[in-house]
């Protein structure tokens, strides 16, 4: 188990690494920065369904540790092609990012070799926090409010540029002037880097007392739409099969999560995400005793997962979650169901590296379990 | 007459816009402006050598997407930039 956390640790720092001096090359030869995925989703969310890749090492330094790999079907396509991400073939391709494979290996108690692998498939019923999604709606209202930027930016610029009609050299310092303000208003979003001559054309002389108004209520209907998305539902239901290399024995296993974000406080603009967590599976195995009967491991949980931090774009960057779970073993006779109080924190590390500790309780025997696990997210957008 | 291009890129995203405006100011002045909800390759064949020319933009690119810019062809250096979110920024070009 020790080797292969080592090679896991290797292999991420070796992956951020090289993705940085890749991005660092790319930023160099298009003399741009490239964007970082801003993504509405929790790292509770990505748990449930990635953007494209995830990697993820669980139960680490406690028996059975398991390593599992996750990939939508559009993050497959993007690595063979990223001509994918190109708007006409990306609109093409909402299915497959709806559609996630997986594939895992988990050892056996002591840690020593592979006890079962398998795989799986994902599919999402309702995602309707997908910020890539078509949005009708949104998209005529953005095309109305960038319209009406430009519209006031032209026609101001143009006055000003007629004051200065006959000293050609000052009508192109004016222009440069103006040109420096939009960018640095487009940095800051405050309305004071904008040229004030400028500003006192659109006042005085196009009529718009309230400059607010066409620039900077758009940034805020775009802000809006993208805390509306963090609230938005998504629930999806996967399939996996394991193999168990000792008994030889199949597993299959039914699950289904469901996540809804809310907040508590209308008014309360900074107020951080909360999220309802649903999730339930049952898991089918023939026995190894002599009975062969079928052993349905039935598990429910129900929880809250709350967003403790954000770093400056807003990203999730600390969360905890509560929860109460019920495990049922129906292939074992008369034994009750157990119920446990568990607790999630997650950390991000870096980027979309993930560090989720669990604790969790059994209140009839008065067992505490810990877990640890590294989760990797590999996103393009 | 020189020849400049200004090719537009949408990724990562369904939600996505932008509106261009391209001018240069009086004397010979010049004004160019459209709405693109998609990718798209703009040929001016009609700029002035040796002429300054700005382009405004407004557009928007969510979860993530990007709106990729190239103005190329015959100018003096070539322009490539990125955005993302919700952008109404300017650029300019000079023409050979």
């Amino acid at each position: 188990m020790k080797k292969v956390i080592i090679i896991i640790i290797l292999f991420l720092n070796t992956n951020y690494l090289f993705s940085q001096k890749i991005e660092a090359e790319v930023i160099k030869k298009r003399n741009a920065a490239i964007s970082a995925a801003i993504s509405s989703k929790t790292g509770n969310t990505k748990d449930v369904l990635p953007n494209m890749y995830q990697l993820a090492l669980r139960n680490i330094f406690n028996k059975n540790g398991e390593l599992s790999f996750s990939s939508t079907v559009f993050g497959l396509l993007d690595s063979i092609n990223s001509k994918v991400e190109i708007d006409t073939v990306f609109a093409k391709l909402s299915w497959a990012r709806n559609i996630s494979f997986n594939i895992s290996g988990k050892l056996d108690s002591s840690n020593s070799k592979i006890e079962s692998y398998g795989g799986g498939i994902k599919v999402s019923i309702i995602n309707r926090r997908d910020p890539t999604r078509k949005d009708d709606m949104f998209n005529t209202l953005m095309k109305h409010y960038l319209s009406e930027i430009n519209t006031t930016f032209s026609k101001a610029r143009t006055i000003i540029a007629e004051r200065n009609a006959s000293d050609t050299i000052k009508q192109a310092q004016r222009l440069n002037d103006i040109f420096n303000s939009r960018n640095k208003f487009n940095d800051s979003h405050d309305l004071n880097d904008l040229d004030q001559e400028l500003r006192s054309v659109i006042s005085n002389e196009l009529g718009i007392s309230d400059l607010s108004n066409i620039f900077s209520k758009p940034f805020q209907e775009f802000d809006d739409w993208k805390k509306s998305l963090e609230k938005k539902p998504l629930w999806t239901f996967n399939y996996n099969l394991y193999h168990n290399t000792a008994t030889k024995k199949d597993t299959s296993a039914f699950q289904t999560d469901f996540v809804v974000g809310f907040r508590l406080r209308k008014d309360k603009e900074d107020e951080k995400l909360w999220e309802l967590n649903l999730s339930s599976y049952l898991k089918l195995c023939k026995t190894t005793d002599s009975t062969n009967k079928t052993s349905s491991l039935f598990h429910f949980e129900a929880g809250l997962n709350k967003v403790l931090s954000t770093d400056e774009d807003k990203k999730s960057q600390m969360e905890l979650k509560l929860f109460g779970s019920y495990d049922k073993d129906f292939a074992v006779d008369n034994r009750k169901g157990i119920f446990t109080a568990n607790i999630t924190y997650r950390y991000r590390a870096f980027k979309d590296f993930w560090i989720p500790v669990s604790l969790k309780y059994d209140p009839k025997n008065g067992n505490v379990f810990g877990y640890l696990t590294f989760a990797l997210n590999l996103d393009k957008y | 007459m020189a020849k400049v291009t200004i090719t537009g890129v949408f990724k990562n995203t369904e939600n996505k816009g932008v509106d261009i405006e391209v001018y240069a100011p009086n004397p010979n002045g010049y004004t160019f402006r459209n709405f693109y909800s998609t990718s798209f390759t703009k040929v001016f064949d009609d700029v002035l050598p040796g002429k300054t020319y700005f382009v405004d933009m407004a557009g928007h690119a969510t979860g993530g997407g990007t709106f990729e810019i190239v103005i190329d062809g015959d100018v003096e250096s070539v322009v490539s930039k990125s955005y993302k979110d919700l952008f109404i920024p300017g650029l300019k070009f000079k023409v050979k």
